[in-house]
């Protein structure tokens, strides 16, 4: 009867979203041998140290010389350097690389980059200085809604999104959803462009996964969609002959800022 | 050392040599042998079919021939001596038998296991000139672990060259009735086998597990290769 | 399609899979490739028993609390607005989606690669709500687009079928003109359902591994199309196995590292998207509802048997890589669309042994599945038990439980088996000429590929008694 009760209590308070839960879990915890475990369980520590262990001597430098280097050798992908100072530049050139015509000496064709608003690239970098005649820059504009944001996305040729880390070990760019960096636009356009500061790469997962544990800890709630990236996207399905670009970028940019 | 002798079935059937010539060896090395006669089958053919429950008696008659004395017991077969430590597992529902099955499974040992890690010998004295391939059994280096000792009983082998071949620790493919269950199957593994062992042209294939080399044996004789099969005890007894 | 993919018998379809030459040498040529860039990747990251150890532990733990951790998360999902259903059954499940597929008068579906998905038959059940399934993961889409074929490998699975057969597929199906190219065919098909991303209703993906702590759920992919299908269409549903999850973030760290070098030899895959709820209010994309489907169809069972330890499985197909079995018969020989190692202990016990019996036979008990583990399932030790449950339920041919009998009978009695010993010795010197018996009785599956041995004449033991008497 107790069981009832308790089941009647908790389906009034999952009433809304959780369905079926009470009787899929006593399966279970029956098929388990014992009663339901329905207070928090203590996770064993794990065994080893080894994961923590992985570029733990690494400088910011040294770091830094391992992403570029995994990144061009085994993500097909690019990495620059430049500073604050040289961002706008580094990065026009980064988007314009990915709008030129295939024939050098063909004439440029119309292109468009759409520009993450995340503050902390808009702190770096005005809009403006990365356009130009041939080559406008939208920048994601939260108030337009999913329609304009989307169309422009699907349209443009090259995304740029400011990452929260990069990791060494894999080449991976680390990005946290936020209403000012919508998700398309480093999904969308057939170019993808990171942005980081160099004092935010980290060695490997762990480090990642980490602060993400912290927030879970700390009772916040994770951002819907965060995005460990790891150079464009590729496929190996027919013949496991490896094909760079399938349904999401085909091109990838890191581009790190060595005074960040 | 007085040392028990575990014949297998294979051996105390239709490769008595290999039985004999263990033997021989061991004695040559300073051992004196006991044959209990009550030995049967491992259990293999039944065991590895899944027939745990049937063969428990069988599995007692053995624990039980083996308990005349404290002994070591000697096998020139990796996958019976496997299958004999798995006893303890298979008995598990009867403590006692369990506990007895354990105390045999801990005095067994395969052949050249015995010969390198229990007698210290690395060297036997034998000289066989030629090339040869080796076939590491399943048995041998996954249930066992037994993976250097062959190799460096090999090494001192005069003459005799070892030479890699592709695929090396892949299965032959007999895996006991599998062979015979899903023959077909078995067929392309060996075939397999067979080809790599054949690209490294070799005079001689050499493994320790006489069931493997009944079955890549039997394929080369089909193919007609001119590759002799023989087991390291025969090698270790060539002079 | 559910899980089981072939109503032929087995024998028969492996018959037919041995005489495919392009399947097999692709096979061949794939395993040798997967086999050694997981080998590398392994030894890159270095101390790989210890990464192993430590993912087997968190699997234990997570199976042997899995209520628990069911509740966190399914609290968690409801917390971030997310919606939780808790299917017992394939029914269960394909009857929720159904209805959100109703609700929303859906025409449009787009999906990522989800195993689970498959088990259940959820495409069929879709479709017939007039509404259209687009399999974006490019293997799979081959394969939805030739009729259905079923997948031949957990991983890559159209790993049987050469460019030149999809490049007729997409001819035949698709109205492509190109050649057999790869680059081009996939930029083709990119091009092709581009705007089936965009106008889909429902996004629905499978989960390679949700955080309870959080209410996330891991998407492991290379493609980008699982980020499509989760960014654009404003209903997502994720479709889960009720085991894969991990307890927090600090676990899911361990069970990726091992999943992406153990699937493809790379540390990460291309895109590790960790999902978490619908989008929060002042985002523009991502979904606006979010539903995750827990399925059991059969899992508790397991969890409460003596196979529970292949529950431990995150689905990376190494042991698929590894099995020399696999090689010669290709993986739609298993007839279920969970092949290798894994698929030979899990299709018995999720579709019964009516259908899958052979399935535990078809391996020689190398262990070369248990090396390659990530999380060190004892594969053939479990294959080992499927044979002993049909041993001891009876449901093993006639004639081998009486020859299996017999065998017992004459081991177990020390006399006997000594003088049979005796005979059998004598008798196969007597018979065996050339590697072949007169009449071949009950060696004929044998002998169609190899010569029996040469007897040595008498038996062991009589020389020993004689020598020691002598």
């Amino acid at each position: 009867m107790a069981n009832n009760d308790s089941e009647k209590t908790m389906d009034h308070q999952t009433a809304q979203r959780i369905y079926n839960r009470e009787s899929f879990l006593d399966n279970i915890a029956q098929k388990l041998g014992r009663e339901r475990k329905t207070t928090p369980v203590e996770r064993p520590a794990l065994k080893y140290r080894c994961h923590h262990d992985v570029m733990a001597d690494k400088s910011q430098d040294e770091l830094k010389a391992e992403l570029i280097k995994y990144t061009e050798t085994a993500l097909g992908a690019r990495a620059l350097e430049t500073t604050k100072a040289e961002l706008a530049k580094t990065l026009k050139s980064a988007c314009l690389y990915y709008c030129n015509n295939e024939e050098e000496d063909a004439a440029r064709q119309d292109s468009e980059t759409i520009l993450s608003a995340d503050e902390r690239l808009l702190a770096l970098v005005d809009p403006t200085e990365l356009a130009d005649e041939q080559h406008s820059v939208h920048v994601w504009d939260q108030s337009a809604g999913y329609e304009p944001n989307i169309t422009i996305a699907e349209r443009a040729q090259v995304g740029v999104v400011f990452a929260e880390q990069a990791l060494a070990e894999s080449g991976t760019m680390v990005l946290y959803s936020n209403p000012a960096q919508g998700r398309a636009v480093s999904l969308l356009p057939e170019a993808s462009v990171f942005i980081v500061p160099q004092s935010t790469l980290i060695p490997r997962l762990t480090q990642a996964t980490a602060a993400l544990h912290e927030k879970a800890k700390n009772g916040e709630r994770i951002p819907s969609c965060v995005n460990f990236i790891s150079g464009p996207s590729s496929t190996a399905d027919i013949e496991l002959i490896k094909v760079v670009g399938v349904h999401g970028p085909v091109y990838a940019t890191y581009i790190v800022i060595n005074d960040m | 050392m007085k040392v028990n002798f575990f014949a297998t079935c294979l051996c105390d059937t239709v490769k008595a040599e290999v039985a004999k010539k263990s033997v021989v060896l061991l004695e040559q090395l300073g051992c004196e042998i006991i044959f209990p006669e009550k030995q049967g089958c491992c259990g293999q053919p039944s065991l590895n079919s899944g027939y745990i429950e049937d063969s428990k008696p069988a599995m007692k008659n053995l624990i039980a021939a083996f308990e005349e004395n404290d002994h070591p017991i000697v096998t020139p077969a990796g996958s019976c001596a496997a299958s004999i430590k798995r006893y303890p597992e298979y008995l598990a529902s009867e403590p006692e038998w369990a506990a007895r099955a354990q105390k045999v499974a801990d005095r067994l040992f395969e052949l050249t296991q015995f010969i390198v890690n229990e007698l210290g010998v690395e060297n036997v004295g034998a000289r066989l000139k030629g090339r040869a391939v080796y076939h590491p059994s399943c048995s041998l280096i996954r249930k066992l672990g037994v993976r250097e000792e062959p190799l460096r009983l090999l090494a001192n082998v005069e003459g005799l060259e070892m030479v890699p071949i592709k695929n090396q620790e892949t299965c032959c493919g007999f895996g006991g009735t599998f062979s015979v269950k899903m023959s077909e199957i078995s067929g392309e593994m060996v075939k397999e086998k067979v080809h790599h062992i054949s690209a490294a042209e070799p005079e001689y294939l050499i493994g320790a597990d006489i069931s493997c080399l009944m079955n890549i044996g039997g394929r080369m004789t089909r193919e007609g290769r001119p590759i002799k099969v023989l087991h390291i005890v025969d090698v270790l007894m060539s002079r | 399609m559910s899980m089981k993919t072939s109503n032929i018998k087995f024998k028969d379809r492996i018959d037919v899979q041995m005489q495919d030459d392009f399947m097999r040498k692709s096979v061949a040529n794939a395993q040798e490739r997967m086999f050694t860039n997981r080998a590398i990747a392994a030894d890159k990251l270095g101390n790989w028993e210890e990464w192993r150890e430590m993912g087997m532990d968190i699997r234990n733990h997570v199976l042997d609390n899995l209520d628990y951790y069911l509740q966190q998360l399914s609290d968690n999902v409801q917390k971030n607005g997310g919606h939780v259903f808790f299917a017992r059954t394939a029914d269960e499940a394909t009857d929720y989606v159904e209805n959100i597929v109703q609700e929303k008068n859906a025409k449009k579906v787009v999906k990522s690669k989800s195993m689970v998905t498959e088990e259940i038959g959820l495409n069929k059940i879709i479709e017939r709500n007039n509404c259209d399934v687009v399999e974006t993961d490019l293997g799979e889409y081959i394969l939805q687009v030739d009729d259905c074929d079923p997948p031949s490998h957990i991983v890559v699975p159209a790993l049987h079928k050469n460019r030149m057969q999809i490049r007729d597929v997409f001819k035949d199906k698709i109205d492509y003109q190109g050649s057999d190219d790869p680059e081009e065919m996939t930029r083709y098909v990119r091009n092709y359902i581009r705007n089936d991303f965009l106008e889909a209703d429902i996004g629905i993906t499978g989960c390679n591994f949700a955080v309870a702590e959080s209410g996330t759920v891991a998407l492991v992919t290379n493609e980008g199309n699982a980020r499509l299908a989760t960014t654009l269409p404003k209903t997502h549903i994720a479709v889960m196995g009720m085991e894969r999850i991990v307890p927090t973030f600090e676990e899911l760290d361990i069970v990726v590292s091992l999943l992406c070098r153990s699937a493809v030899g790379l540390p990460l895959t291309g895109y590790v998207t960790a999902l978490t709820g619908p989008r929060e209010d002042e985002h523009c994309d991502g979904p606006e509802e979010f539903h995750l489907v827990i399925i059991d169809n059969g899992r508790s069972d397991i969890l409460g048997s003596e196979f529970k330890d292949i529950l431990r499985c995150v689905r990376c197909a190494a042991c698929v890589n590894t099995c020399p079995a696999y090689r010669h018969i290709g993986g739609q020989s298993y007839g279920s669309i969970y092949s290798g190692p894994i698929g030979a202990v899990l299709s018995p016990l999720l579709g019964g042994y009516d259908d899958f019996k052979d399935l535990p036979y078809a391996c020689s008990l190398c262990r070369a599945c248990h090396d390659v583990c990530p999380v060190k399932i004892p594969l053939s030790d479990l294959l080992l038990k499927h044979r002993q449950k049909m041993a001891e339920s009876k449901q093993t041919p006639l004639l081998e439980r009486a020859s299996v009998s017999a065998f017992n009978f004459i081991n177990a009695r020390p006399l006997l088996w000594g003088n049979t010993v005796k005979v059998g010795a004598t008798m196969a010197s007597g018979l065996i000429r050339n590697g072949k018996l007169p009449v071949n009785i009950g060696v004929s599956a044998w002998t169609e590929t190899r010569d029996l041995p040469e007897p040595d004449g008498e038996s062991f033991r009589s020389w020993f008694k004689k020598r020691n008497q002598g």
